[in-house]
């Protein structure tokens, strides 16, 4: 999956180039421009996280590549070290938790236009309004509470949808397609839910 | 070459290196190291006395000393509180951006003061390490925002340092712990300061130091508690408004009370004002009364770095005191009610800081490869978009170094320039956060509102210190800006500081100069490939070729680190793609007007 990377060190034009260096001299190779958050830290293209072996990789990598290490070496390596530095600490947060990293999975496959579709139940929409009239006209923040419970279910259903999505290995037009419904839909409750909170916290205070 | 490690303090300055394997620190003629931050100006247009000496004379020649100033570091007008303005400084507010003192019939900026200390440090480095030592690591409080960083450095560099980094005070400390023992678990650093309070959280395992996020207030410390105390006393004394020369005794006065305090229940104080006495009693009840409104403010920045890293309070295996004022008792108490566990200090909380520095220091030279430091920036970045709201691109805690794009396009039809607010903080208007800096995109192609693509990029480096640059993508020119943000002061300025500083050696601007134009040349090459690769069919015959050459001509150059052929690369490689360019621009912009009515 990853892209080829480069054949030849820049450095001793050797081929035995594992990036970010060469085996053959050690020299820091330069970033790929083609590189994205997986080919970063070497990590498969799916949704499931092994966040212990992620951080391993990432703490690894970052002891490896730190600026720190290339004060006294060249220009050059200094330079390279500090784009594979930026990369891998750009690249760690977009992949450990699941939502940036579906999101990682879209962008890796150029797909992140998927996300304006905004296919969320138009019904749920309507009830937050209804309820939102409620609480305007003076009702308790109490007549949340059966809206929240509808947003528990879709909650739960989910959950279920992020487990299929997590046992795909690979991706297709059409799971890709499933992946950004599940972001929208994802991040469409949580704006709900965070808004309900603002709006219960504001009444009480 | 040595690198040496600096805390430059709001009430003490030090200096230290590591000599075999230990960090040790200089101490001055007074047999201490810890070197006052205060400036004594003797005589009118010489250069100041710094340290205990200048101290002596902060009661008897308050008109000529200045001290604390590390709390105006990159500040201006409207940033001071009520108890800066308190303080017996004399302020030259002429200048919004900056906050400046009049003092021996002269405006010394905060940067300036901070150079003099950091020059008196060289003096005492040099005279034991040799006339060779020039680099050094100089800390900052973790919530040091962009512009009291970058004025940090500026003052490092007027003293004559090659400063090699900036890195962050808790983080020094944990570092200075961390020196013996690679793995102390989940630490949480607690600096209280004379001026700034920062509180840290780290992980530290296997020789990696990692930031998990940092918060504070970089106004708010030792300082205050003095002022709290003066207050007292003013009242106990039943004497009113002072005068500059008043409120400086009363403050060396107030001090030492603070400090008695924390080691005994009760104290006698004198004051002094005019030619009349008062002796006051003061309890540490009193003092710990006066002190409890801004112990409260302690404990925000805690439990929102607490939610930051996603850690429950009995997650913190060690609380580590950094700071002379976590000598009271009650800040004590309050670091351990806030992590439910005992703090500790096996280190001298004054001295934890700079050996920190001094271990970094020894990093950076390659001494020790099994350490590395992971720290983050406190402070979302951002710009301002329409209706003066803040688009974050780099949020707090992001680990450094770093960078992010964000892209956005134009409001009106055939806009030419687009205005670029860079702003610092965490608030959603411009106008509650810091702004760093104003730059303007010039010469856009005339497109359609919403057609140009620009693209924003921010790169943070390893000091924390944000460099931006924008450039308009449809077209594929080379309209691009860096900025390093400024601090108020204009290049002028700079550059008249700079000329005028002290012992500068020529060869440390050489590098800077050198360094800068390695980025520009990076950039450039960067932006070139890509406008090859995604315009590879307006170029001519032959044209691929003679870029491919310029190219890597500029490569080869790169490499020679010679300043003067860099640049030369630099404008060769412009000369030969600038039809190619011409070109694309052309190309967009008759794409961009395809379909449009031109009535």
């Amino acid at each position: 999956m990853a892209p080829p990377s480069p054949s030849e060190c820049w450095s001793c034009q050797s081929t035995r180039v594992v990036l970010p260096f060469c085996e053959a001299c050690g020299k820091i190779q330069e970033y790929p421009a083609a590189y994205g958050p997986f080919e970063t830290l070497s990590e498969p293209v799916v949704l499931v996280i092994n966040a212990d072996g992620l951080r391993q990789k990432y703490l690894t990598l970052s002891k490896q590549i730190h600026p720190d290490k290339f004060v006294n070496s060249n220009p050059r390596e200094a330079l390279y070290a500090a784009r594979w530095a930026r990369a891998i600490n750009q690249s760690y947060p977009a992949l450990k938790t699941v939502l940036p990293r579906a999101e990682a999975i879209l962008e890796h496959f150029g797909k992140e236009d998927l996300l304006k579709k905004r296919n969320v139940p138009y019904e749920l929409a309507e009830d937050y309004f209804e309820y939102q009239e409620q609480v305007a006209d003076g009702a308790s923040a109490e007549v949340w509470q059966p809206f929240l419970k509808k947003l528990g279910l879709h909650r739960a259903g989910i959950a279920t949808k992020q487990a299929l999505l997590e046992r795909l290995g690979s991706w297709d037009e059409e799971s890709l397609k499933e992946l950004a419904a599940w972001i929208t839909f994802q991040r469409y409750l949580d704006s709900l839910e965070n808004d309900i909170k603002r709006k219960q916290t504001e009444k009480t205070t | 070459m040595r690198i040496v490690g600096i805390d430059l303090g709001t009430t003490n300055s030090l200096i230290g290196a590591i000599e075999k394997g230990r960090p040790r620190l200089l101490v001055d003629d007074n047999g201490s190291p810890l070197i006052p931050s205060v400036l004594y100006y003797e005589k009118d247009g010489a250069a100041p006395i710094v340290g205990h000496k200048a101290k002596r004379h902060r009661a008897d020649a308050a008109d000529r000393v200045l001290f604390s100033t590390k709390r105006f570091m990159g500040r201006g007008k409207n940033d001071l509180t009520p108890s800066d303005r308190s303080l017996p400084l004399d302020f030259n507010l002429s200048d919004d951006a900056t906050v400046r003192f009049t003092v021996a019939a002269k405006a010394v900026s905060p940067i300036e003061a901070g150079a003099h200390v950091l020059a008196h440090l060289k003096k005492l480095a040099q005279k034991e390490w040799g006339d060779d030592v020039k680099k050094a690591v100089v800390t900052v409080p973790a919530y040091f925002d962009d512009s009291q960083r970058q004025a940090t450095k500026l003052a490092g560099e007027l003293a004559g340092w090659d400063v090699v980094r900036i890195i962050n005070e808790p983080t020094a400390a944990c570092l200075a712990y961390g020196i013996d023992k690679k793995t102390l678990g989940t630490v949480a650093v607690f600096d209280l300061g004379g001026g700034t309070f920062d509180i840290s959280l780290l992980r530290v395992h296997d020789g990696v130091f990692e930031v998990l996020a940092t918060n504070g207030n970089t106004a708010l410390g030792g300082d205050d508690f003095d002022h709290a105390v003066c207050d007292v006393l003013l009242t106990k004394a039943g004497l009113g408004t002072t005068s500059l020369t008043d409120r400086a005794r009363l403050l060396v006065v107030a001090e030492k009370a603070k400090r008695d305090l924390s080691e005994q229940e009760s104290t006698e104080v004198v004051v002094t004002m005019g030619k009349q006495n008062v002796t006051v009693s003061l309890t540490r009840a009193d003092f710990e009364k006066a002190v409890t409104p801004l112990l409260a403010k302690l404990i925000g920045p805690c439990e929102q770095a607490l939610d930051d890293a996603k850690l429950k309070p009995n997650q913190i295996t060690d609380v580590i005191l950094v700071g002379g004022s976590t000598r009271v008792p009650l800040v004590k108490a309050t670091a351990q009610k806030i992590f439910l566990r005992e703090p500790h200090s096996t280190l001298n909380p004054d001295e934890v800081v700079a050996m920190g520095a001094a271990v970094q220091a020894n990093l950076l030279s390659g001494q020790s490869g099994e350490m590395v430091l992971l720290d983050v920036i406190p402070l979302s970045l951002g710009i301002e978009t329409m209706g003066g709201i803040v688009t974050k691109i780099l949020h707090r805690n992001s680990t450094v170094p770093t960078a992010a794009v964000e892209h956005f396009s134009t409001y009106v039809d055939g806009q030419k320039n687009v205005d670029i607010h860079v702003v610092q903080g965490e608030r959603e208007l411009v106008k509650d956060n810091r702004s760093l800096a104003r730059f303007q995109l010039r010469g856009l192609p005339p497109l359609p509102a919403g057609i140009p693509k620009i693209e924003v990029e921010f790169v943070v480096d390893v000091n924390g210190i944000l460099s931006v640059r924008a450039s308009e993508l449809r077209t594929g020119t080379n309209t691009s800006v860096t900025v390093n943000p400024s601090f108020g002061l204009n290049d002028q300025e700079v550059e008249n500081m700079l000329m005028a500083s002290f012992d500068n050696a020529e060869r440390d601007f050489e590098a800077r100069f050198l360094i800068e134009a390695m980025n520009e040349a990076d950039a450039l090459k960067r932006a070139t490939e890509k406008s090859v690769g995604a315009h590879g069919t307006l170029l001519k015959p032959g044209e691929k070729e003679e870029i491919g050459t310029a190219l890597s001509r500029l490569e080869k150059s790169l490499e020679i680190k010679d300043r003067e052929l860099v640049k030369k690369r630099i404008e060769e490689l412009n000369e030969v793609t600038k039809p190619f360019a011409e070109r694309i621009l052309d190309n967009a912009v008759s794409n961009a007007l395809k379909g449009h009515d031109l009535t």
